[in-house]
């Protein structure tokens, strides 16, 4: 019915929706802008999602997801590709012996080329992303011209509170993005996530591991909070303390598993004098005592 | 191409004239304009109609001159030495040898190094390559380059020898007629499309976009508007957004639309430094605007299925409901439920809260007692930038600290002066360009071209002859010399503040950073030693209590010894000033003793701007006016070149 170069959108969102707990607008938005042939810009902090959703997506229209971390080593000829040294000593600059990068390859393949940690690619890198999009195709010196087939589309996501090591991104290329943000999940879906990661732990102890995580985004003493990977650490984690120590109740070893799994996961505030460990451990102090759970001191 | 390509050059009848004109005159152009204007499209379509070749190049920030030129296949070199037939030929050389027009996008990312051959090329016609001859330009040869100068990341300012060799042509943004012309054409490509027979773009959809792309050009908040590109996603995002909802051969419900203008506009625009309301808010804002221009203009008919909810809610930010402090950390966007059940306005409730609508109810008459209290001038141009600069939990806080203490006022200031330094791009100079560098067991992006001249004349290489790619970090030494005198005190601390931050925060862990503050007496704060938090900086500096007359000269020789005592290579001076001095010894000879020495002017008085000019160039520097807060950071990373 409405077709695209992906197939049938209705039914892939209808597929695609099975597999991702909550996410209905972000899918929306995700198939429309994908379908209409422009790149997309997902703006959100770590783990809401992103490419849990696109993977759904990619496996669901049959197109392969190419996937690139943003940082200062990415080059431009790392994204591009090589020639290998050794054939051009003896045979000179073949078509042959050339190795396409993940740009050139997610374009002839026509896959997403899904960059996370998007603001923090070198200018320069980001300059071959943009002839890409604004083309659709690629000049390789030495090699010719890697058109981009119908379902090439970039993908860029970027956390947009992670002031260090990044930059803003060029307009040229912004100019050709559309953009949505994706903030965190609700409660109940962020419990759904953690239940489905870690079914044989309690109930009560997955809702106390999400309270504790949501809680860390928006304390005056961290700077940023933790995403759902930091319940589902720490589920993971009291429940194999919870063995290890042979204890009667998987909660009794909150504390710990909450500073192991959360800790490292949220940032303090400059000016805060306290570390985020002891941050942490405050937060879920607090929670268990809502809930009324004995903690091990 | 892109849907947006095929459509013609519409509108550009005159820019067009004047393109024609300059390449029967012989003359190279350059195209300047913002994103999204149609500048490469104007280049193409002219081309196309005159039959004559386009070598297109997409200049970026590692391009060399030998890219433009063109290189040896090394393994014909090796078998037969430096040839013609081992040449193969740049797109410079080719466009010279062809009489193709050369088209430079983004010509102000060009390295100097490419520049040099340009010019060549440009003035004289002709370029020399090495190994290879002379290539002169047959007839038609020009070199057409664009520019954006909305793009400040990672460009530099065209040369002025470039500037001269060229006829400069502008393109704005075309009138609303034309915009509308541009995206009903594209919706017509796409109807046109077997596949997107269903895809149906009505009139009013179109007219709303372009509406509402126009509108991010004129609004307050925003600090840069969004190319016709907004509108032609905005449409065809849209009627996507039907087709999921089986809405065939009909426009996408009232909230999808709404939702394309923010999936389309929201990455396209950038917001004022001055407004902490997100970007997502602020797009709601117009498209509710648009919709009610179009309101008025059709009297008595029920018009969009807009309800009236959404004109409560979405205009100015309901004063009851902005009581909270918004926390700043969280993303707002999906607060909301599915759209599907919430009404049409629900999403710009939440959308709109904690909007920078200032709380002028809320100034207490205890506030302006006790800031009277603090007495000292400082601690009030603290309290007011805070005021005028913070959040909204920011404002509450600080109100409540300038009861407890200034140090807390000042610590919460320093952090507003970071904060908004940090959310500036400053260009990290310190990472590098990337060079070619011998390997060194480092970066393994093999520098072919290199490393084959290398084995040619060192058959048995050794790890060291092999070149490779890398970043080539500078250590540098600076010593920051902040003038903190004069009339001006509150403003000229907050600048200095913001000084000092932009400077710590460009500046990396190897380099060497000493500041020093200087009235009629200089004040070592922080020695390249002591190696000072940024924060600890910047609360030092509004820490301090200037008064009294200027000695640049005295400030100038601690900054000297400051900068012998540090061991980077590349040693700098960094002064920020007025340029007036009215006590001490002549600065101009202490100057002189600085290998570098630059200043940032904050003044805008051209008497004053002379003055720093002079002393920079004393100091075998330069100068750079730095008047607003906004672009001081900018400004200072670029002097610390």
């Amino acid at each position: 019915m409405a077709d695209s170069v992906f197939g049938d959108i209705q039914l892939i969102y209808q597929l695609v929706s099975k597999e991702v707990v909550g996410r209905e607008r972000q899918l929306r938005g995700l198939l429309a802008v994908l379908s209409a042939g422009r790149n997309m810009l997902l703006e959100g902090p770590p783990g809401t999602g992103k490419s849990t959703v696109l993977r759904a997506v990619t496996r669901n229209c049959a197109i392969p997801l190419v996937m690139i971390e943003g940082n200062a080593e990415m080059t431009a000829q790392k994204m591009i590709g090589y020639h290998d040294p050794a054939a051009v000593l003896k045979y000179g600059y073949r078509p042959d012996d050339f190795v396409l990068g993940p740009l050139p390859d997610a374009m002839s393949r026509g896959g997403f080329l899904y960059v996370e940690e998007f603001n923090r690619l070198p200018e320069d890198t980001l300059n071959t992303l943009l002839t890409a999009m604004a083309e659709r195709e690629l000049h390789i010196p030495r090699y010719g011209v890697v058109q981009a087939a119908p379902s090439f589309r970039v993908v860029a996501a970027m956390n947009p509170f992670d002031n260090v090591g990044t930059g803003r991104v060029s307009v040229s290329v912004l100019d050709r993005l559309c953009r949505l943000a994706i903030a965190y999940q609700s409660e109940d879906e962020e419990i759904e996530i953690v239940r489905r990661r870690a079914p044989v732990v309690s109930e009560e102890l997955i809702t106390l591991a999400v309270r504790i995580v949501r809680r860390t985004r928006a304390h005056p003493a961290l700077r940023s909070g933790a995403s759902v990977r930091g319940a589902i650490d720490m589920v993971l984690v009291a429940h194999a303390l919870a063995e290890l120590d042979d204890a009667p109740t998987m909660t009794s070893s909150l504390l710990e598993a909450a500073v192991l799994a959360v800790g490292s996961k949220v940032v303090a505030d400059e000016i805060s004098d306290r570390t985020s460990d002891e941050v942490v451990r405050e937060i879920a102090t607090a929670v268990a005592a809502e809930f009324d759970v004995a903690l091990r001191p | 191409m892109t849907v947006a390509d095929t459509a013609s050059v519409i509108a550009r009848e005159r820019e067009s004239a004047l393109v024609r004109a300059a390449f029967r005159a012989r003359r190279h152009v350059l195209l300047e304009g913002p994103t999204g204007v149609g500048k490469s499209m104007l280049v193409r379509e002219l081309c196309r109609t005159t039959g004559q070749q386009v070598i297109t190049v997409n200049a970026t920030t590692t391009m060399t001159g030998q890219q433009l030129l063109g290189s040896h296949d090394p393994a014909t070199v090796l078998r037969r030495g430096y040839t013609d037939s081992s040449f193969r030929e740049g797109p410079l050389v080719q466009a010279l040898r062809t009489g193709a027009i050369l088209y430079l996008e983004l010509a102000n990312r060009l390295t100097p190094d490419a520049h040099n051959v340009l010019l060549t090329a440009m003035s004289d016609a002709v370029v020399s390559v090495p190994r290879y001859g002379v290539v002169r330009a047959r007839d038609g040869f020009l070199v057409v380059a664009a520019a954006n100068h909305d793009d400040t990341t990672g460009t530099t300012e065209l040369p002025a020898a470039f500037l001269d060799r060229v006829v400069r042509i502008r393109l704005g943004h075309l009138d609303a007629a034309a915009e509308h012309t541009v995206v009903a054409r594209s919706a017509e490509k796409h109807l046109a499309e077997p596949a997107a027979e269903q895809a149906y773009v009505p009139d009013v959809v179109t007219r709303r976009a372009v509406a509402a792309t126009r509108a991010t050009r004129a609004h307050p908040d925003l600090a840069r508007g969004s190319s016709v590109r907004g509108a032609l996603d905005l449409v065809a995002v849209s009627a996507r957004l039907a087709e999921l909802d089986g809405r065939l051969g009909r426009a996408a419900t009232e909230t999808d639309q709404r939702f394309a203008a923010t999936l389309a506009l929201s990455s396209k625009v950038t917001l004022s430094p001055d407004t902490d309301r997100d970007v997502e808010s602020v797009i709601d804002e117009i498209w509710t605007d648009v919709l009610l221009a179009e309101h008025r203009a059709t009297p008595g008919d029920g018009g969009a299925a807009w309800s009236g909810s959404s004109l409560t809610q979405s205009s100015t930010a309901d004063p009851d409901a902005d009581t909270a402090p918004r926390p700043d950390a969280t993303p707002n966007g999906d607060a909301t439920a599915d759209p599907a059940t919430a009404p049409p306005g629900a999403m710009s409730a939440s959308a709109g809260g904690g909007g920078g609508q200032s709380e002028s109810s809320d100034a207490a008459p205890a506030e302006s007692e006790i800031l009277s209290e603090l007495a000292a001038e400082t601690s009030a141009a603290v309290a007011d930038y805070i005021a005028t600069t913070g959040s909204t939990a920011e404002r509450a806080a600080s109100r409540a600290a300038a009861r407890t203490s200034l140090a807390q006022a000042t610590r919460m200031a320093s952090r507003i002066v970071l904060r908004k330094v940090r959310g500036v791009r400053i260009e990290d100079a310190a990472l590098g360009r990337p060079a070619p560098v011998r390997y060194n067991y480092g970066s393994d992006d093999l520098d072919l071209d290199r490393t084959v001249a290398e084995l040619i004349a060192n058959p048995v290489p050794m790890p060291s002859d092999i070149w490779v790619r890398d970043r080539v970090p500078r250590r540098r030494g600076v010593v920051l010399l902040l003038d903190v005198s004069g009339s001006m005190r509150g403003e000229q601390l907050v600048r200095a503040a913001t000084a000092t931050a932009a400077a710590a925060v460009a500046l990396h862990e190897h380099d060497e950073l000493a500041v020093i503050a200087f009235a009629h007496e200089p004040v070592l704060i922080s020695s390249a030693q002591d190696r000072s938090s940024p924060n600890r900086l910047v609360e030092a500096v509004l820490s301090l209590r200037p008064h009294g007359k200027t000695d640049i000269g005295a400030a100038l020789e601690l900054g000297l010894t400051q900068l012998n005592a540090m061991r980077s290579p590349a040693r700098l001076g960094l002064m920020l000033t007025d340029g007036v001095h009215n006590c001490g010894a002549d600065p101009h000879r202490i100057a002189g003793r600085y290998s570098r020495l630059n200043v940032l002017a904050s003044t805008s008085a051209a008497w004053r701007l002379k003055r720093c000019r002079t002393l920079a160039v004393a100091g075998h520097g330069w100068s750079e006016p730095a008047t607003a807060i906004d672009t001081l950071p900018a400004t200072l990373s670029a002097l610390l070149e």
